[in-house]
């Protein structure tokens, strides 16, 4: 045997025993890799008051998946990026989220108009985006990568309507704003009321501005209905409801979810002077009283999450829900979490169960939603109509 | 027809009313004094409503709340009138006007970084919840007040312009104020005084207003658009017709809303103010007549 042939056999071990040892380390490395989540949310500013429990939500859903070995023995990471309630902020972490290779989604815990600013940005970035945020516009036209979680202003017309109708109520008003949202709901309800054998007796309007309701607040106590609509927001809402006590209005009245702040309860002096009045809300909000898988989603959240649960809490939860679908569904690449978004069918959160389709990308709907009413000082699940 | 409903729509119409009047008066006052339209004039009123309530929100009594929600409104126009107009005083009018109109923007700003976005309640003076029936209207108790506080401070105003030796330098800086100036009147601290009143008399709409209508950073534009129509509707000079012009406001606006469509509303009162003004022949034809005695 030659000096060569020895070198080259050596040679040839060397190169196998490399590659050898090359297959070994990333047979190893695989189970080590990580899925990386970016989220962005609120967490200082005005929106800070819900962005952060979106954010506990969030960290109590990754606990839970990881306690459960993540996907594939995959470990799940989250990066957190404070958007300080600015929509320009907003875009600008999602950019550097977005420009992070190894983030394989992202979930705003943001406001509608933070998460507006970055919808336009979503394609571009070819990055599967599972949002926060109650404007329709969010969902409404769909953008491929961007999936809204919460059911949308039709949809809370719809549990009304549908709530109503069990209680027999024959004839209903309602009272929203003169801009784009409250007109978009007084549009709804006008073009679903007939479907639920509901009579709308009067429907009135209101510039944002205004301070006197009464002549609206009259007409509607002239048509006598069986349950009022208020979609005021804001100093509108507070008004509203203290002018209807005062002309001695007494039909049931329902306000907008989005009315009832601790603002509101404080400028109407109290719990106790709102009691009775009803609101269609996200079922989150009634925790573990509701029944089935949503109120078993809810006692995971209280079981893995540090924070007392409250509304926002649960939306963050849902987020966690439907992206661990995709990913477990998926090549937990970017393409294909979306793709696998685009076919969620079904999934249950705490809030409703989850579809998604190329062309509805609304996640949750009136299914998630509940009538519930104010009771000694707790909004609880509405069985009838107040007063009957 | 219905006719407490009617009832209800006029006397809720001159609830409302009383405080587009009182801004009007303002906007008459400072305008026939100074030359200019002082656009923050409805800012008072949110600045009045917004001290008030959240003094009585901090267990103030009531009065002090008022009467310092009316001493802020008070500062608030005579600081307007020292560091925003007088340095620009020798500007063309419609600089100075415009100047008021930034006034109005900082002052709305200031309002939403100091008492936030939400709308702050305030109760009714005198613990006086509750309302009570009029002619077959329901109005709340607190309208009283607003009716009675705004009755005595017109009758103060008027009183002070026309029996008092100041109200008449007032009236004097109105109509000359060259000649005014050479009759020994301090015409710069007249203009002190009035736009002084100003911000007292809004602030004071706010503070009556605020138990029914809340403190809110935002609202000084209504009610600053609509007292300068109730000041326009009156011909901008005489205070009394401005007066009847804000309550005419008031009132036109419910019943726009009540017997037209709410939605509407806005839309009847400002189609209604354009066919006035049409028939008058234009807002430049009022004349050079002098701020009246009332």
């Amino acid at each position: 045997m030659s000096i060569n042939a020895v070198r080259a056999a050596l040679r040839g071990a060397l190169s196998l025993g490399l590659g050898i040892a090359l297959a070994l380390a990333m047979a190893t490395a695989a189970p080590a890799q990580t899925i990386k989540i970016g989220a962005i949310c609120s967490l200082t500013g005005p929106a800070a008051a819900f962005g952060k429990p979106y954010c506990d939500g969030f960290e109590a859903y990754l606990k839970y998946w990881n306690s459960r070995g993540g996907t594939a023995g995959n470990k799940v990471e989250m990066l957190v990026l404070d958007d300080e309630t600015n929509p320009v902020t907003a875009v600008n972490t999602f950019r550097r989220l977005a420009d992070n290779k190894d983030v394989s989604a992202i979930w705003l815990g943001i406001s509608s108009n933070s998460v507006l600013a970055i919808k336009p940005l979503a394609s571009e970035a070819k990055i599967p985006i599972v949002a926060s945020g109650a404007a329709d516009a969010i969902g409404v036209p769909p953008d491929p990568f961007l999936f809204k979680v919460v059911p949308g202003a039709v949809d809370f017309m719809i549990a009304l309507l549908e709530w109503a109708q069990k209680q027999g109520v024959q004839t209903m008003a309602t009272i929203n704003a003169t801009d784009a949202y409250g007109q978009n709901e007084a549009a709804r309800m006008k073009e679903l009321a007939p479907k639920y054998g509901i009579k709308l007796v009067a429907q009135e309007s209101f510039a944002v501005s205004d301070t006197n309701f009464t002549a609206q607040l009259v007409r509607i106590r002239g048509g006598k209905p069986d349950l009022v609509y208020s979609g005021a927001t804001g100093g509108p809402a507070v008004l509203v409801f203290q002018q209807y006590k005062q002309l001695g209005l007494t039909a049931p009245i329902a306000l907008s979810q989005a009315a009832l702040n601790p603002a509101f309860f404080k400028a109407v002096g109290g719990l106790q002077a709102a009691e009775g009045i009803l609101s269609p809300s996200n079922q989150g909000a009634l925790g573990a009283t509701v029944a089935g898988e949503a109120g078993k989603q809810f006692q995971l959240l209280v079981k893995w999450s540090t924070q007392p649960p409250m509304l926002f809490n649960t939306f963050g939860w849902d987020h966690g829900i439907v992206t661990e679908w995709a990913i477990t569904n998926s090549d937990a690449s970017r393409a294909g979490i979306r793709a696998a978004l685009d076919r969620v069918k079904d999934i249950p959160g705490i809030n409703g169960p989850f579809n998604y389709r190329p062309d509805h990308h609304v996640g949750q709907d009136a299914r998630g939603l509940r009538m519930t009413v104010l009771v000694g000082g707790k909004f609880v699940l509405a069985e009838k109509l107040p007063g009957k | 027809m219905d006719w407490s409903i009617l009832s209800q729509f006029l006397l809720s119409g001159v609830t409302t009313g009383c405080i587009y009047a009182l801004v009007a008066i303002g906007f008459v006052l400072c305008a026939n004094v100074s030359g200019v339209v002082n656009f923050a004039q409805g800012e008072f009123v949110v600045y009045g409503s917004l001290i008030a309530a959240s003094l009585v929100a901090a267990d103030a009594p009531t009065t002090l709340a008022v009467g310092a929600a009316v001493a802020a409104g008070a500062a608030l126009g005579a600081a307007q009138e020292r560091l925003s107009l007088h340095p620009a005083r020798n500007a063309p009018h419609f600089i100075l006007i415009t100047i008021t109109l930034g006034v109005s923007v900082l002052l709305r700003g200031l309002a939403l970084i100091v008492w936030g976005m939400d709308p702050i309640g305030m109760p009714p003076f005198g613990g006086a919840a509750g309302s009570f029936e009029l002619l077959g209207a329901v109005l709340p108790w607190q309208t009283l007040w607003v009716w009675g506080l705004t009755a005595v401070l017109l009758a103060g105003v008027f009183g002070f312009l026309g029996y008092t030796r100041a109200g008449r330098a007032v009236r004097a800086c109105s109509v000359n104020p060259y000649a005014a100036r050479l009759m020994g009147i301090d015409v710069a601290k007249m203009t002190i005084f009035v736009f002084a009143t100003g911000g007292a008399l809004g602030a004071l709409g706010g503070a009556v207003i605020a138990p029914l209508a809340l403190g809110l950073w935002s609202a000084g534009l209504d009610y600053g658009l609509k007292g300068f129509i109730g000041a326009l509707l009156g011909g901008f000079r005489n205070p009394a017709y401005a007066v009847l012009g804000g309550l005419a406001i008031g009132i036109l606006e419910l019943l726009a809303a009540g017997y037209v469509s709410s939605g509407a509303k806005d839309a009847v009162v400002y189609a209604l103010l354009l066919a006035y003004l049409l028939l008058r022949g234009g807002v430049l034809s009022f004349g050079r007549a002098a701020l009246a005695r009332a």
